[in-house]
């Protein structure tokens, strides 16, 4: 076969099949696929979206896609349209991923995983697609493990309790004095059950978490007061290992509305991550910025860092990142239930990190969140 | 004697408080639920109550409504253990008249009887 120039014609026939192509693609997927034009109007949408959603095709087709869908939250809060999906891809011009809920024709509502990608001709967005899938399934599986991990943490902490009990009352002699090697191993005993017990209320609070079950009670707090008790409450442990921890703070009060329980919770999270991840003699900086509106917190450690690879699975449940400096492992729900209590409070937390160098957490979190 | 009534439903923990106790030389009484808790505290007349919150039947904070501790028993301290930890429940018990707020899981015996005994002067 010899290499022939495209004809003018065969050139039109590539566009053609080109657009078929992605014509039978767009309408055969397994998804639900919507597609809109640049002001967000639905240009199309297949079957699987009209069956998801239980619409005709008639009902929707030339209407706004935000008005026609409405996007909720997990509390049934319609989103924002500068928060939608499909404002971010076209503002961004990237793809956008979320789980959201979706309203049927028939008012009830539908949770779906979706990915809105704009289409991007010469650097402008000239639409948008919308693929999503009902993960109403998948959501159910989770709402029953989480229960599953609510009610077997229950029935174990009672008999945990108890063990707890017992052998601190042998250690403390109720029952006649004991040898030395007697105390050491029940010491030992004594202390993983305490570990035990922080297991099953960590597995308890992050089953509440996820429940949406956790709500703060949010009171006027002075920030720099909190953080100072919660430095001091850490120090003891911080001797030990010689590490130094530091606060700086530029004002010396911050009033803020704001569960101070769960901000306590979040910082001695922190700090105790930090101690844990820095050798002995290292340092430990809390510095405090305000401004009117928000409060940043940056923790920063000499520590032995994060590889980046391990970066994006930090905050994930359960996720582990192992710590030569120590044996002990952790639950891997520290800073999965941090996270869930700065969402909660409208704030973020993001980490800067050099493998032998250190990590800096940044927290910042709004003054007056009253979401 | 002094005289402690132990209101918890799980029976193992409920012994084991019983016996802790005990061997601290308090007179001990036990219930495993509210109502119960109503009738043993109008028979025995305890100098204080060791409270669980949630109980079937009726709970801690339904036993301390229920009986009005600060009107009708002045003199009873009672400290609430509980698993909850929750500030709202905290507040509410203490509201009820609840002395003392200790998480059951946390507690160890020897912080229980140092708290026992300084409710009882």
């Amino acid at each position: 076969m010899t290499k022939q120039k495209p004809s003018k014609k065969s050139a039109k026939v590539l566009v053609s099949r080109e657009r078929a192509e992605a014509e039978a693609l767009f309408f055969s997927i397994g998804e639900g696929a919507i597609a809109t034009d640049e002001l967000g109007n639905i240009t199309r949408i297949n079957n699987v979206a009209l069956e998801i959603l239980g619409y005709e095709v008639q009902d929707v087709i030339g209407k706004w896609y935000p008005d026609t869908f409405i996007a909720e939250d997990q509390n049934g809060r319609p989103i924002a349209n500068i928060e939608l999906p499909i404002t971010e891809a076209f503002l961004t011009g990237k793809p956008v991923f979320k789980r959201v809920f979706y309203r049927r024709k028939n008012s009830t509502r539908v949770p779906i995983a979706l990915t809105i990608s704009p289409i991007i001709i010469d650097d402008e967005p000239v639409g948008a697609i919308g693929v999503f899938r009902d993960i109403t399934k998948e959501v159910e599986l989770e709402n029953s493990k989480d229960e599953f991990i609510s009610i077997a943490s229950h029935q174990l902490r009672t008999p945990a309790t108890v063990v707890k009990q017992y052998m601190g009352m042998l250690i403390d002699g109720y029952v006649g004095k004991l040898s030395s090697e007697q105390t050491d191993m029940l010491a030992k005993a004594y202390e993983y059950n305490d570990t035990q017990l922080h297991i099953i209320s960590d597995l308890l609070k992050v089953a509440q978490a996820d429940a949406n079950k956790i709500t703060a009670v949010r009171k006027e707090t002075d920030f720099v007061t909190l953080l100072k008790e919660v430095i001091a409450s850490e120090k003891s442990s911080y001797d030990e290992h010689q590490l130094t921890l530091t606060f700086t703070s530029n004002p010396t009060s911050v009033m803020c509305v704001m569960d101070p329980l769960h901000m306590r919770m979040v910082f001695e999270n922190l700090l105790s991550n930090a101690r844990k991840y820095s050798p002995d003699k290292g340092k430990v900086n809390v510095v405090l910025e305000a401004s009117p509106t928000q409060i940043i917190v940056r923790v920063s450690d000499t520590g032995i860092g994060i590889a980046a690879a391990d970066l994006p699975r930090l905050f994930h449940k359960f996720s582990r990142i192992h710590n030569p400096l120590s044996s002990a492992s952790g639950t891997g729900l520290g800073l999965y239930w941090a996270k869930k209590l700065i969402d909660l409070h409208g704030g973020t937390v993001t980490i800067d990190s050099k493998v032998n160098q250190g990590t800096t957490f940044t927290v910042t979190i709004p003054r007056d969140h009253n979401a | 004697m002094k005289k402690i009534l132990i209101v918890e439903d799980e029976t193992a923990l409920r012994e084991v408080y019983v016996m802790l106790f005990s061997m601290e030389k308090f007179e001990v009484h036990q219930a495993h639920n509210g109502l119960v808790a109503i009738k043993q505290l109008k028979a025995v007349k305890p100098d204080l109550i060791i409270l669980d919150v949630l109980m079937p039947v009726m709970g801690g904070i339904e036993f301390l409504e229920a009986v009005d501790i600060q009107k009708n028993y002045p003199g009873v301290k009672v400290l609430v253990l509980s698993n909850l930890s929750d500030p709202k429940t905290r507040t509410q018990v203490e509201k009820l008249g609840a002395s003392k707020y200790i998480l059951k899981a946390s507690a160890a015996p020897t912080q229980l009887v140092t708290v026992v005994k300084q409710l009882l002067g």
